[in-house]
């Protein structure tokens, strides 16, 4: 088996308001193996976010703070280590060093102040002490990896010189410059049109395969799951309900959330049908407090889901889900895939 | 831009000061002068000449750099404001400084570590000095400084039983350039009280300004993005933050700065500082028109040219400006 980069164990990550404290990251586990893609799959406010920026030590506090759990981050020289534990300066160490992030919005994520060039390498200046020639190099160098025509001159240009899509190459630049072994990517195809989230997407796709820096793709886009991940993690209101390979996931999901995600996606049949969608809305963090968060809105809802918390049960070699449907041994009383194939609406 | 504000200003002031009540040639005969007295220096000054034609020969005089002559002492006004300028200058300097460092660095902090101790304590002392009046801050600086613990002095720009050999007429170059470093001190210590009486506002106001201009720079996403390049906090709040944050900050600046030059009249009045301020105000007192015209004048010169640099800066700070 492969190395572990990246293994999240029971992460919590609560957030202190006047209106009490919400965790939105509630126990939540998974782990990203060397050069692997992994998605994070879950609607708006399901914590996935926060997930990455928990990861990246950047949860803004207050209000937010890292209550319980591990993120153990291996690197390449073998040195492991749990982020949640280290100083303000030794995660500075490894943000934008080893761990990189690039953010959902490419248009005010760049310093509008500064030259592309400089921001590039900023991070390197400080990490790697480079002069301001090499730095320079460097710099166009990114641009030309990540596909920037006129790199020399671009180096000297303002992001407002740019388009978005251009900016969130940059953006890339700016992570993949330390040649990091883990890029977090926070919806980053979120803001752009069609044909450039293809172009960013192929992009990665290629960064990942040519330098094997593993991925964590934050989405809320199922159609970027199936074009770029490995291995998928479902979330639903701070937890994670179901992970496996990405083939797994999309075509025998076992999870009622996860089918109803794929359900909902539109097909190109060219049926005239309504879209489906998952009814209800996602629950407030922390509003759920006994039985599983997903079942007001489930429709193989019992007893015992109101009830008691489901756990997350394997159903088979790298395939986990949190539902009560499959917590019996020997195949499952109810086939939720078969019911919901049966019930279209 | 520049030139019409300044017609327009001079229009504005020549009628106003034509509208007060009030004769300068009665102001310099005295009360006892004979009519034919009053209507002879009258003529002698131009005063009896329409307005407009007073006007146009000022403003011909000024096209050639003439400010006009003091109807009182006769001097040419271009010779005799510029101490009282200078005096001004050095001053609003002093308090610009003052009011600059400290209100950027607070506002700075009270933004990095909202809602703390530092941030509460920042902002009430802001509160206060933008509402506590001038004249009582600098009558309780003298009382505590100059009287009470005898600090610094309260009165004047020099010891006037060693007076400055003046050069520039701005005194922190006069000593040096005449080699006495002890001079130099002391004119530095009269600076000190007024200097900060004057600067009070302008600090609290840039305090808060920088403050409020600073946090939303601090809950952007480019701010994020390099929190996530692992770049240390001073970089972030400084190199990052400020920079972005600075052009309502430089606004204020710019404006405050040009305020304090128009003479603090209150808080020269209440040191006794020989500025523009006093200079002008003591020309209203005997109705000396071109002092008027021509100090008012200055004044609203320095004001637009101040402003104007403020804009320059604006684009030399942020490339999305552009001229």
């Amino acid at each position: 088996m492969s190395r572990k980069v990246l293994d999240v164990k029971n992460l919590q990550t609560h957030f202190f308001t006047d209106s009490g404290e919400i965790p939105a990251v509630d126990n939540v586990s998974f782990h990203i193996n060397e050069g692997e893609v992994l998605g994070v799959v879950g609607e708006s406010g399901c914590g996935k976010s926060v997930t990455s920026l928990s990861i990246m030590g950047l949860v803004p506090n207050p209000p937010g703070k890292i209550v319980g759990g591990e993120i153990l981050f291996e690197a390449g020289d073998g040195g492991k280590m749990d982020l949640t534990k280290l100083s303000g300066k030794q995660i500075r160490a490894i943000r934008g060093n080893k761990l990189s992030m690039i953010f959902q919005e490419p248009m005010t994520s760049l310093d509008p102040l500064y030259k592309i060039g400089f921001q590039i390498t900023e991070g390197l200046r400080k990490h790697r002490k480079l002069t301001k020639k090499e730095a320079h190099q460097k710099a166009v160098e990114m641009l030309k990896i990540v596909g920037i025509p006129r790199a020399e001159e671009i180096a000297y240009e303002y992001p407002h010189q740019l388009s978005g899509g251009m900016r969130q190459r940059v953006m890339i630049a700016i992570a993949m410059a330390s040649d990091p072994e883990i890029l977090i990517a926070d919806e980053p195809t979120t803001a752009l049109d069609v044909t450039i989230q293809a172009q960013i997407l192929e992009l990665m796709k290629n960064l990942n395969r040519d330098k094997g820096t593993a991925i964590l793709m934050i989405t809320h886009d199922l159609g970027v799951v199936a074009e770029i991940c490995d291995r998928v993690v479902v979330m639903y209101a701070g937890k994670v309900v179901e992970q496996g390979d990405v083939r797994t996931i999309l075509k025998a999901p076992k999870h009622p959330y996860t089918v109803g995600l794929i359900r909902s996606l539109p097909k190109l049949s060219g049926r005239d049908e309504r879209l489906y969608s998952i009814p209800g809305n996602v629950p407030k963090p922390g509003s759920v407090q006994t039985g599983c968060r997903f079942a007001a809105r489930c429709e193989h809802v019992f007893d015992r889901c109101l009830t008691e918390n489901p756990e997350l049960l394997k159903i088979r070699s790298g395939h986990d889900c949190r539902c009560f449907l499959y917590d019996s041994e020997g195949g499952a009383p109810h086939e939720p895939a078969a019911t919901a194939s049966s019930q279209k609406p | 831009m520049l030139i019409p504000v300044l017609i327009g200003m001079s229009l504005i002031t020549f009628s106003i000061i034509h509208l007060i009540p009030g004769n300068p040639a009665q102001t310099i005969l005295g009360e006892q002068a004979t009519p034919a007295a009053i209507e002879q220096l009258e003529e002698q000054l131009g005063l009896n000449e329409p307005y407009f034609v007073q006007y146009t020969e000022y403003m011909a005089g000024l096209l050639q750099g003439d400010l006009g002559n003091s109807l009182r002492t006769n001097a040419a006004i271009s010779a005799e404001i510029w101490p009282f300028l200078a005096a001004t200058i050095e001053l609003t300097f002093f308090a610009m400084v003052f009011a600059v460092i400290v209100g950027v660095n607070a506002g700075i902090i009270s933004a990095w570590k909202q809602n703390s101790m530092f941030d509460y304590t920042a902002m009430l002392i802001a509160l206060i000095g933008v509402s506590m009046p001038i004249f009582w801050l600098g009558l309780m600086q003298q009382w505590i400084f100059a009287q009470e613990l005898g600090w610094l002095p309260a009165f004047g720009r020099s010891n006037p039983r060693d007076p400055v050999e003046t050069v520039t007429h701005f005194y922190l170059i006069d000593t040096l350039l005449s080699g006495r470093p002890d001079q130099f001190v002391t004119s530095l210590k009269h600076l000190v009280l007024p200097g900060i009486a004057l600067g009070t506002i302008p600090m609290a106001i840039i305090a808060r300004m920088t403050r409020s201009s600073m946090l939303e720079v601090l809950r952007s996403d480019y701010i994020r993005t390099v929190q996530a390049k692992g770049i240390n906090h001073l970089s972030i709040v400084y190199r990052h933050g400020f920079k972005n944050a600075v052009i309502p900050v430089l606004t204020v600046v710019g404006l405050q700065t040009g305020t304090l030059l128009g003479g603090a009249i209150l808080t020269e009045t209440i040191f006794s500082w020989p500025g523009i301020g006093r200079y002008v105000f003591e020309a209203i007192g005997t109705r000396d028109y071109p002092v008027i015209q021509s100090g008012i004048l200055v004044i609203a010169t320095m004001f637009v040219f101040i402003n104007l640099i403020v804009d320059l800066l604006y684009s030399y700070i942020d490339p999305r400006i552009k001229y």
